[in-house]
């Protein structure tokens, strides 16, 4: 009975150490070995104290699923705004990105109540990125009417995740597109329309991402030289596609290839640091041989960014190796 | 270096001991500074018989009793001291919430005193152990797709005034280094806009990245 008591409180910590150093995939090994009334486990560590266990335990009930899990993870959502510190807050970002996961329609009403009750004024940008990202995911016409509401409460740029996923609501793939091709629209709202499709690019957009990628290469002259929007558009695009390499790149046709891969060269020199490590990063997925040469030019002093460089340069090169994928030319 | 010291990180930009930075908030254990005064200085109760500035900007004060200390409370402060608060009975502070873990009460107070100083200091969007984030508060995630983990989650996160994402670690056990090490990389890769720190619990700098162009402290 002792020996059994140990080993769950074992198996607990070792769930909950996976989820805090972020390891989800190994976090969801140990839920499939919480034991065989799983559910009731995962409830119970919503109660304790610590703060991690609960963050842990909303992830869990988020991979079991159900309708059960999404009314005890909105009653625990309840009890985490009532606590309103800063450990509370970081069991309702778990929370939210659990529901965004369950697929019932619960879920999705239990994140309709979260958007409606997100305190304006003490909301912080993460929040509504997160909340923004779950209602992506669980995404409904429902849902529109909703989010126009909590745009005109919550102010900007607080808000900007919600202003993109409203976007991404409201048009048909074809609206969007020439919504992304318009250049009066300002180039730091379709930044934020790339935050949240990054969660999740939906087969009927995937025709649109050519837009993205073009409106990318008019910004790569800017981007280069600046910190600022043009530049965190190209970052946040490179990281949609890094995300979604391989349902979404092989299909792009030649031309945005090209483009995309001529796009990331030009940034790997980007005075934004990070939007540069991302551009090496995208080579190695659109890089050609002629690349290499490129890219050890620019590799780094740092030992850690340096071995970026090589991952990329040893991608290209095994990709040179194998049949030229559809749209290489 | 004496039984009981005390590191105390200043900005050696132009000055003497009394040029401290009242204004930036910068990383480490903040834990065991008594309060400032209205000017952000902390007097010394007690002399210092030595005092070294370091390459990195540490001044080493040694000679100094433990609870008094001699910087801005904005500097970072850190303690080897063998009679620290630390190393008796650690308390858990309870401002931001419940305790960081009940197994490690010190990691949990690293975190809430760091983020008690930077509140003070008007950082934004202070955040304990969630998933890093860009200084827009949008997610990051590790800089290859197929990097497990997928993304870190800093002990403590937050926007500095003037637009710069600060995220610190905190090593519990030294057992744990390589991969607290790892994690920190990690973090660096997906976002070199950001400053990132690494510590142990005693106030032991282990790891610190700063973007070119960006001023630190």
């Amino acid at each position: 009975m002792m020996k059994s008591k140990t080993d769950s409180t074992q198996l607990q910590g070792a769930f909950v150490d996976a989820y805090h150093q972020g390891d989800e995939a190994r976090a969801r090994e140990w839920v499939q070995r919480l034991g065989a009334r799983p559910q009731a486990i995962l409830e119970a560590m919503l109660e304790n104290p610590d703060a991690l266990v609960r963050q842990a335990a909303a992830f869990g009930l988020g991979e079991l699923g159900g309708a059960a899990s999404a009314r005890r993870l909105e009653r625990q959502l309840a009890l985490e705004e009532a606590r309103g510190d800063h450990d509370a807050a970081s069991v309702i970002e778990a929370i939210t990105d659990a529901l965004g996961r369950i697929a019932d329609t619960s879920a999705r009403a239990g994140l309709l109540r979260r958007l409606e009750r997100l305190p304006g004024s003490k909301v912080a940008p993460a929040d509504v990125n997160t909340l923004a990202r779950a209602l992506w995911r669980r995404r409904h016409p429902e849902l529109s009417s909703a989010v126009q509401r909590a745009l005109e409460r919550l102010p900007m740029p607080t808000a900007a995740s919600l202003r993109g996923l409203a976007v991404l609501l409201e048009k048909s793939p074809e609206a969007l597109r020439a919504w992304v091709e318009d250049a009066v629209v300002p180039i730091e709202q379709k930044a934020e329309v790339l935050t949240v499709l990054e969660e999740e690019v939906p087969d009927a957009l995937a025709p649109v991402l050519p837009a993205f990628i073009f409106t990318a290469s008019a910004q790569a002259p800017l981007a280069v030289d600046q910190r600022g929007d043009a530049s965190y558009y190209c970052e946040r695009l490179f990281i949609l596609l890094s995300l979604h390499a391989e349902c979404v790149l092989l299909a792009l046709p030649a031309e945005a290839r090209a483009t995309l891969r001529a796009v990331a060269r030009t940034l790997v020199a980007a005075k934004s640091q990070r939007c540069a490590l991302r551009a090496v990063s995208m080579l190695q997925f659109v890089g050609q041989s002629e690349d290499l040469a490129f890219l050890e030019a620019h590799r780094p002093k740092d030992a850690t960014l340096a071995a970026v460089f090589e991952d990329v340069a040893r991608a290209v090169r095994h990709r040179g190796n194998q049949v030229p994928p559809r749209g290489s030319d | 270096m004496p039984g009981t010291y005390l590191r105390v990180l200043v900005t050696v930009a132009t000055l003497g001991l009394a040029r401290f930075i009242p204004q930036v908030p910068e990383g480490g254990i903040w834990r065991l500074l008594p309060p400032a005064t209205p000017q952000g200085l902390v007097l010394l109760e007690q002399s210092a018989s030595s005092a070294q500035v370091g390459a990195n900007g540490s001044l080493l004060v040694s000679g100094v009793s433990v609870g008094t200390a001699a910087c801005s409370g904005f500097a970072l402060c850190a303690t080897n001291a063998s009679s620290s608060s630390l190393g008796g009975a650690p308390r858990l502070s309870t401002r931001y919430g419940p305790p960081h873990t009940r197994k490690n009460p010190r990691h949990n107070a690293a975190i809430e005193d760091e983020l008690a100083a930077r509140e003070a200091a008007g950082h934004t969007d202070l955040r304990k152990n969630k998933p890093q984030v860009d200084e827009r508060g949008t997610r990051l995630f590790e800089q290859s797709p197929t990097a497990k983990p997928a993304f870190r989650r800093p002990d403590v996160s937050s926007v500095r005034p003037d637009g710069i994402r600060h995220n610190i670690n905190y090593v519990s056990n030294p057992k744990d280094l390589k991969r607290e090490l790892d994690a920190f990389e990690a973090m660096k890769r997906a976002d070199l806009d950001a400053i990132h720190e690494l510590y142990l619990l005693d106030g032991t700098w282990m790891r610190r990245y700063v973007p070119a162009s960006v001023q630190f402290p």
